[in-house]
């Protein structure tokens, strides 16, 4: 491959991908912007009461509520945005995408939705009936619906940055990041007036903790899924339409969000709600990691085209740049050092690969000085391989 | 107006519509059709139990055979001629004087600027069962009723009883008896 040619793979990569390219939420003339301005507006105009009330009951409890929820979220956001491994989506982006989940999904939709819905089947089916399966189907389509709405925006918003699997997972987990830390921290307000709200501080906390331990598999996952889905059955410039796909995705997100919301239906069985608990985790996380994997060589197509010119210049070769992308390639590789230094200088070249991928996005493919930099930093690592 | 946005902004707007305005509406044109039939009971805890009067309207709640313990348990929600009757409990280890005071506090601190006052006079009452509890009138913008709190073995329970004056009057010797039903199946007295 000739020098040219590989630049012009990595300027189509750079093109197809949109990797490095801003977002702008404030867009006049899309309809998508308005309709997100005024969710957002009805949303924080549905939640005040709420949280005036509370704060008003007992602020210790409120600033309780919002400091573990809010630890919480933070270490769910660094995550999610490790994983967010090769486009890094602009903050702004997914700063949207959190607060479409906490504001108008939670607050101005699924608030008026849920009472609504679990109260209709009350009347259609009978309080006791209502009371074992309303939540198992209610929330998971309320919610779901109303999370994946947000994503539909964003997708109307950045039609180019929104467009691959991977983006539907990360920024669905961002936008159930968002829901999950609004919900949590309003049963923290609820879980302050518990017996009669004597203990305002230990309900908030207790309730809090409670959600923090079973809330492993949760809207963040769910999300991810439906998002993903979305983007398949919707199709776009990097995804082509799959439409069976696209509805199993989604299938999969309500579902398991369905199983885990079932478990109130087995209250009185220990050992069901364990089963129906667990299984419904690993059915979940085992559908994540399936949607991961198959969202993985879209996403490692695009890093080898960006570093071809790389690899054409004897910076790094096809061998190091798949260990750079493949988890499998990758232990192979640390593994072939002959001593520790080497294999730790391996590690090293590993990462420092990860960051000139990301400078040449940042860059949009010109050579500025933090890409030279990154450049240099693979060179020396590598000489000590 | 960017025609690409279009089908996105109109999907969610369906779904807004749907959910916001569509559900709500549909629920709200529904009517509960669940009536007490003589001789049920429902549970607020697993232990303990109340008797509605014959005919009222349940809007939440679960039934239980009586000596069957509980399957599920909670709040109870009734209504009948304009009055609504929620029932609700939590642990409390105090006295009906001091939970009767915990309710008015955190009613008064939820409502604030709803003017919500409570009457000074507070009363005894005594359930069937021979439990003592106290109750008191309370009015506010929006409603006005009566509280009345009871402990049970270490089970506080408050019974709020809202509606139009002239229908709480109405309906007092119902109400009355639904609060003197209250009991523990487990023999937990206050």
């Amino acid at each position: 491959m000739s020098t040219d040619t590989a630049l012009l793979r990595r300027d189509a990569a750079l093109d197809a991908s949109a990797w490095g390219e801003p977002f702008h939420l404030v867009q006049p003339r899309n309809l998508c912007f308005w309709v997100y301005i005024v969710m957002v507006g009805y949303g924080v105009y549905s939640m005040l009461p709420i949280v005036s009330r509370s704060a008003h009951f007992s602020p210790a409890a409120v600033a309780a509520a919002l400091v573990v929820n809010g630890i919480l979220g933070l270490l769910w956001w660094l995550w999610f945005h490790h994983i967010d491994r090769w486009e890094r989506q602009p903050a702004k982006i997914l700063l949207a995408a959190f607060v479409w989940g906490a504001v108008p999904a939670t607050f101005a939709i699924a608030i008026n939705a849920n009472g609504a819905l679990m109260s209709l089947w009350a009347k259609w089916f009978g309080q006791d009936w209502a009371g074992h399966w309303q939540a198992a189907l209610t929330a998971p389509f309320v919610e779901e619906s109303a999370k994946f709405a947000g994503f539909l925006l964003l997708m109307g918003l950045a039609p180019r940055l929104v467009r691959t699997v991977n983006d539907g997972l990360i920024l669905g987990a961002f936008i159930g990041l968002g829901f999950q830390v609004l919900e949590d921290v309003t049963y923290a307000f609820n879980g302050a007036l518990e017996n009669f709200g004597t203990a305002p501080v230990d309900g908030a906390i207790g309730t809090a903790w409670l959600r923090v331990a079973t809330g492993f598999v949760s809207h963040p996952l769910y999300t991810a899924l439906c998002c993903a889905g979305l983007v398949y059955l919707i199709g776009t410039a990097s995804q082509e339409r799959r439409i069976g796909r696209g509805l199993g995705f989604l299938a999969a997100g309500v579902l398991t969000h369905g199983l885990w919301d079932s478990m109130v239906a087995f209250a009185g069985s220990g050992a069901v709600t364990l089963l129906v608990m667990f299984g419904s985790a690993i059915f979940g996380l085992g559908v994540l990691w399936t949607a991961f994997k198959l969202a993985r060589p879209v996403e490692h197509a695009y890093a080898r085209d960006i570093l071809a010119p790389e690899v054409e210049a004897g910076l790094l070769d096809d061998v190091e740049v798949e260990a750079v992308l493949d988890r499998k390639a990758r232990k192979a590789y640390v593994h072939a050092g002959s001593d520790h230094h080497a294999r730790r200088a391996r590690k090293h070249l590993i990462h420092a690969g990860y960051e000139l991928v990301h400078e040449l996005v940042e860059a949009r493919g010109a050579e500025d000085e933090r890409v030279v930099r990154a450049r240099a930093e693979v060179a020396r690592f590598r000489s000590e391989t | 107006m960017d025609r690409r946005s279009l089908p996105f902004g109109l999907a969610v707007v369906a779904l807004v519509l749907l959910w916001v305005v569509a559900v709500p509406r549909l629920d709200r044109a529904t009517a509960y059709d669940d009536e007490v039939r003589a001789g049920e009971q429902f549970a607020l805890t697993e232990s303990i139990v109340f008797t509605p009067a014959v005919g009222w309207e349940v809007t939440g709640g679960y039934r239980v055979d009586p000596g069957a313990s509980a399957q599920q348990s909670g709040p109870v929600r009734l209504s009948s001629r304009g009055v609504a009757i929620v029932l609700s409990s939590g642990d409390f280890s105090g006295t009906p004087d001091a939970l009767l005071s915990q309710i008015d506090k955190i009613t008064t601190r939820l409502t604030d600027g709803e003017g919500f006052h409570v009457s000074q006079r507070r009363v005894s009452l005594t359930t069937k069962m021979g439990d003592v509890g106290i109750a008191q009138g309370f009015a506010s913008a929006r409603a006005s009723g009566f509280i009345a709190a009871l402990v049970l073995g270490g089970t506080g329970v408050e019974v709020q009883v809202v509606g139009p004056p002239d229908q709480i009057a109405a309906v007092g010797d119902e109400v009355s008896a639904m609060v003197e039903s209250i009991h523990a199946t487990d023999g937990a007295t206050s």
